[in-house]
């Protein structure tokens, strides 16, 4: 019994001490982001047709918000590593647009939704 | 004519708790993430399901013992504290879940955050667990519940690819992210194959009277209820296939779920989807506290019964009143409803050799189920079950820790 509590325990200890590389933290920010931006223009494009509704989109804005904030933690912990930065760029793009837009939602006419649609960040923007 | 509409009645209450926060999570996951590839899992988890379903009512219908019971009676008080301890735990973290759901589902209709909803949330299983009676939960809830059915139209709106899907249903082997494949193979097994269905099903069957006289209807249930749960189950992971995966979306957030359905469906899919989602959380809340009740009065030998009133049954009272009340302590304290979920759902396969191991001998003994034994088919399939739920018990830790998200 007491071998099985310290294979069991050295395990957990193991499993503790594997933090993730600093590539595969990279690599998970990276699907985040780009996972987000297209769940974004997915609900947004969605909006514009008054498919869903402005509750939802503000929903929406406050999850990615959360999970970008989260990842933007994690990848700032790899200090200068240069397609960490790349990463971090984008998702403070992302956020940017997030914030600038979250309160203009509940009086958005479908001129305004357009372009806040419109505004959704490319990849190709930014440095 | 009566008989049908049992079995009618049977089915669509059965699914209600089938389809719940954790199915469709880890279908919704797996859909965005691996496409069409992790049907199987569903499917085999569904089977599995139908046969342990069936036995539990069997056993039931013949020895008038739910399977806790019988389990307490046959191998002693000193075996049954093990699955006891194991399966509370688990049914807390579920409930916890299953409250979450619920106020996601609020949330999603009201725009209002769920922290907000999970206190109301756990106030109204309460209150309905309380109030009501076995029969008026059961049917008002899984009624209510057929607003899942959504998910199905969504699926076939979407026009999926059958022959992909077709091929989801035989196992293969990932092209990427092994790791989390296979931790959503194996949450996906926990929350199809929920111990906490069959005990709940088996002190069903008891409460309602069943004798040797159900066992075609208890068939019909099994098979068909839970082959409707599994079908809604396939709908789900479907429609997240057709919607997510081709644009390669993740699901890190349960709000992501209403766009499967609102994409194929518009405004009033999302509010079906919304509505579906609580109702359906609900239902799931509601089993898994009286689950709860059901295996601590039944260890104990105390009076249980939902039939029963408070005053009549009170310690069974108790225990679910005490599990509603501490369930929603983990979303209070900020714990993210995802995580919470993907963590039980995996978490549920490490207690599944505890429960199904003396079922298989309950199966088998002439004392409990006289004539009614299982045959060479029903003992092969639940030697099948016990062989992978101790596998899947063994690698769903290290599973969790590196390949949940």
């Amino acid at each position: 019994m007491r071998r099985w509590i310290l294979i069991i325990l050295a395990l957990a200890l193991a499993a503790a001490g594997c933090g993730q590389k600093p590539d595969e933290v990279v690599e998970e920010g990276s699907k985040t982001v780009d996972s987000w931006k297209k769940t974004l223009e997915m609900v947004c494009g969605q909006w514009v047709e008054y498919r869903v509704p402005t509750l939802y989109v503000k929903q929406m804005l406050k999850a990615a918000e959360e999970v970008l904030g989260k990842k933007l933690r994690d990848l700032e912990k790899l200090g200068r590593n240069e397609e960490a930065q790349r990463v971090m760029r984008k998702i403070h793009r992302l956020r940017y647009w997030i914030e600038s837009h979250q309160k203009e939602l509940g009086e958005a006419d479908a001129a305004k939704r357009r372009e806040i649609l419109n505004a959704i960040p490319s990849d190709a923007e930014g440095p | 004519m009566k008989k049908y509409f049992e079995v009618a009645l049977g089915i669509v209450t059965s699914r209600g708790g089938f389809l719940e926060v954790g199915s469709m999570a880890t279908a919704a996951q797996a859909g965005a993430g691996f496409g069409y590839q992790l049907l199987w899992p569903i499917l085999l988890g569904t089977i599995c399901l139908i046969f342990l379903m069936e036995m539990a009512g069997r056993m039931a219908a013949i020895c008038h013992h739910p399977l806790p019971s019988a389990v307490r009676e046959r191998f002693g008080f000193n075996y049954f504290v093990i699955p006891l301890v194991a399966q509370s735990a688990v049914d807390f973290l579920v409930l916890s879940s299953e409250v979450g759901g619920m106020s996601l589902g609020l949330q999603l209709l009201s725009g209002i955050g769920f922290q907000w909803w999970a206190v109301p949330s756990a106030i109204l299983v309460w209150l309905l667990l309380w109030k009501g009676n076995f029969s008026w939960i059961e049917y008002g809830v899984s009624f209510l519940g057929l607003l899942t059915v959504v998910f199905v139209v969504a699926a076939v709106k979407m026009k999926p690819e059958w022959v992909a899907g077709a091929r989801g249903l035989v196992p293969s082997l990932p092209r990427h992210d092994k790791i989390h494949y296979w931790f959503l193979a194996v949450s996906i097994l926990g929350a199809t194959i929920s111990p906490f269905l069959f005990n709940f099903y088996s002190s069903g069957a008891v409460e309602d009277e069943w004798d040797e006289k159900d066992l075609g209807v208890n068939r019909a249930t099994a098979g068909f209820g839970m082959g409707f749960g599994g079908l809604i189950s396939m709908a789900v992971l479907v429609a997240a296939a057709a919607v997510l995966h081709p644009k390669g979306m993740e699901v890190e957030k349960f709000e992501q779920i209403a766009l499967v359905v609102s994409t194929p469906l518009g405004r009033w899919g999302y509010w079906i989807v919304a509505a579906g989602i609580f109702i359906a959380c609900l239902g799931a809340a509601l089993e898994l506290s009286l689950d709860a009740a059901y295996v601590y009065s039944q260890c104990f030998g105390w009076a249980w019964g939902e039939n029963k009133s408070a005053r009549d049954a009170t310690r069974f009272s108790s225990i679910y009143s005490l599990f509603i009340l501490v369930s929603p302590i983990l979303l209070l304290i900020g714990v993210d409803p995802m995580k919470l979920t993907m963590f039980s759902m995996a978490l549920t396969v490490v207690i599944l050799p505890f429960v199904v191991l003396p079922f298989l001998v309950l199966m088998n003994d002439p004392q409990h189920v006289k004539e009614h034994r299982n045959g060479r088919i029903g003992n092969t399939v639940m030697f099948l079950v016990i062989v992978m739920a101790a596998v899947l018990a063994v690698v769903a830790i290290p599973l969790e820790i590196f390949g949940g998200k």
